[in-house]
């Protein structure tokens, strides 16, 4: 606590000396002032309902990357340690599972946007060539599924797909001799002697699933963003308006990026420090979700280890 | 032809089904570590010498268990040892290390291996029931202090601990499986108990496998730097094996060892 405290007196510090400079350099002198967080209190209604739809995308986007990257990790890590000369084409189905992933994840996620709103828009909204047959939501569903699963899905992929592909010798030999007790579900039995081994091997290197966990909520508000700023008014395919387009429609990124043209930068600093906030109580949440689950075990203090 | 299809498919179900466990008609195997270099790098090598090839295991005269315990201080090898002999155990068909198993391994497969490294990862967030049926009873031999509750994480255990519920959970495994023989490798597992209660932990999974796996042998190899090798005595059939090594013989290139048994 006190080295954060630390830290933060430092950034303070450097922050009242630039903006003490910045005063008397003439390009500067009204801008480093729209920076403070007190631009924060300038953000009107629409900005809040705005960062409120931004919210509850990325929480979904968030839900999303971890069901998803965990599910397609553990799928990939299992195929891929297939042993023995029959499972070759398991192998190359794991190997290429990973590949195909990593191409989504390096490829700008612009690009991976525009595509999947052009595949999708001709199945939810009615064109000139075709009828749509699914409602305008699905759309909405499917660009949240989209920027979750690309960006913080990967990160969790990778994290579940690398504990076991990297796993320890000492683990290996391990997980290989541990007894697995029979579970009362039919399908738990079925599966377990495919996917004992990759769960373990997870169970392993938890610090790691975690810490994947935690960066997905980044990677899930800066796509939700992203997509914000590329299709304007996303939101409203949640709940079609009439009109003009609403300000929560645009969501935060879309608010950003029409603000930024009228360089109105007390606003964007606004969302700025909102989003930083929401991160940040987003992330504690988070942690303190991973930490009653798994890492609060491994914080043990010796009296405890010998009760 | 469908139908041929079907019940040949019908068949081989009930195959499955009725294939229970083939009654053992031997009494384990006779394992020999003969003259043997074991590559490390490039630039360091282990060569263990033995006198017509030391016993790793001997087949067990009274009962279904043999037990080996394999005394050496650090540095020796023994942890590069079980590892060749763990993955010669698991892949039976590739004879990386000039291991001699009498009967042929070959041809009385099925076998099972079970393997406590020397540093195993520590889990503490499972829970006991994850790694461990309910009242399973090698847990209560080799853990006599503390009382199974499956919901009991493993982060109230001490390391040493960990290492016996390990131990537990692998001998459940190998109780569990179809193998003819179970061969369990622990490496510096009981070191941090006294010599007491070290022979206690063996004579404790020997009687517990009698007990309860009857018709199917284990083969238990106990690595240790502890000299605890004469007290293995109290335990029938259980063979004490020394390395040591020869300081004129050691170089940078690599160490020689000499396994012999001890008297």
């Amino acid at each position: 606590m006190k080295g954060h405290f630390r830290g933060l007196m430092l950034w303070a510090l450097v922050a009242a000396v630039s903006l003490a400079i910045g005063n008397f350099v003439d390009p500067y002198k009204n801008l480093l002032w729209a920076l403070l967080p007190t631009t924060l209190f300038h953000l009107e209604s629409g900005w809040w309902a705005a960062l409120g739809m931004t919210a509850c995308a990325a929480i979904a986007a968030w839900l999303c990357a971890c069901v998803v990257g965990y599910t397609l990790g553990l799928a990939a890590a299992a195929l891929q340690s297939s042993q023995g000369t029959a499972n070759i084409v398991k192998r190359i189905a794991g190997r290429s599972l990973d590949q195909v992933y990593r191409y989504l994840y390096i490829v700008p996620f612009v690009l991976i946007v525009s595509i999947s709103f052009g595949v999708f828009y001709p199945l939810c909204v009615d064109t000139v060539s075709s009828k749509a047959f699914l409602p305008k939501w699905c759309l909405w569903a499917w660009m949240v599924f989209a920027s979750g699963v690309t960006l913080g899905g990967y990160r969790v992929f990778r994290a579940v797909f690398a504990s076991v592909q990297r796993a320890k010798w000492e683990s290996e030999v391990l997980v290989h001799g541990l007894h697995t007790p029979r579970s009362r579900s039919w399908v738990v039995n079925r599966l377990r002697p495919h996917m004992s081994r990759v769960l373990r091997l997870t169970d392993c290197d938890i610090a790691s699933l975690a810490e994947a966990i935690e960066q997905a909520f980044l990677l899930a508000v800066v796509a939700i963003m992203v997509v914000e700023a590329v299709i304007p008014g996303i939101h409203e395919y949640l709940a079609p308006q009439r009109g003009s387009l609403p300000d929560w429609a645009r969501g935060a990124g879309g608010l950003v990026v029409r603000q930024q043209a009228n360089l109105q930068i007390a606003q964007v600093s606004g969302v700025l420090w909102a989003v930083i906030i929401f991160d940040t109580i987003m992330l504690h949440a988070i942690s303190l979700m991973t930490s009653g689950l798994w890492m609060r075990h491994y914080h043990r203090s010796d009296e405890e280890a010998t009760t | 032809m469908l139908w041929c299809g079907v019940s040949r498919a019908f068949g081989l179900q009930q195959a499955r089904r009725v294939k229970a466990i083939v009654p053992f008609d031997g009494a384990g195997y006779d394992v020999r570590l003969p003259k043997a270099t074991a590559q490390l790098t490039d630039q360091f090598s282990i060569r263990y010498e033995s006198i017509d090839g030391a016993h790793l295991w001997r087949k067990p005269k009274s009962g279904l268990v043999g037990t080996t315990a394999l005394t050496a201080h650090s540095g020796m090898g023994k942890s590069t040892l079980l590892g060749h002999l763990f993955r010669r155990l698991r892949h039976v068909h590739n004879p990386a290390f000039p291991f001699e198993f009498s009967p042929d391994l070959h041809a009385t497969a099925p076998i099972e291996v079970a393997f406590v490294p020397q540093n195993p990862p520590f889990v503490y967030h499972w829970p006991l029931g994850r790694v461990l049926p309910g009242g399973s009873p090698f847990y209560n031999s080799l853990m006599q202090t503390k009382p199974f509750d499956a919901t009991r994480r493993l982060s109230q255990f001490s390391g040493g601990e960990i290492r016996r519920i390990y131990a537990s959970s692998c001998l459940a495994f190998l109780a569990a499986s179809a193998a003819r023989t179970g061969f369990l490798l622990l490496d510096e597992t009981f070191d941090g108990v006294g010599p007491v209660e070290m022979e206690r932990c063996l004579k404790g999974i020997r009687d517990c496998w009698i007990q309860l796996v009857q018709l199917r042998s284990l083969q238990v190899l106990l690595v240790t730097h502890h000299d605890h090798v004469k007290l293995i005595k109290e335990i029938p059939d259980a063979i004490g094996l020394e390395m040591t090594i020869d300081s004129n013989a050691s170089s940078d290139e690599g160490i020689t060892v000499h396994v012999h048994q001890s008297s």
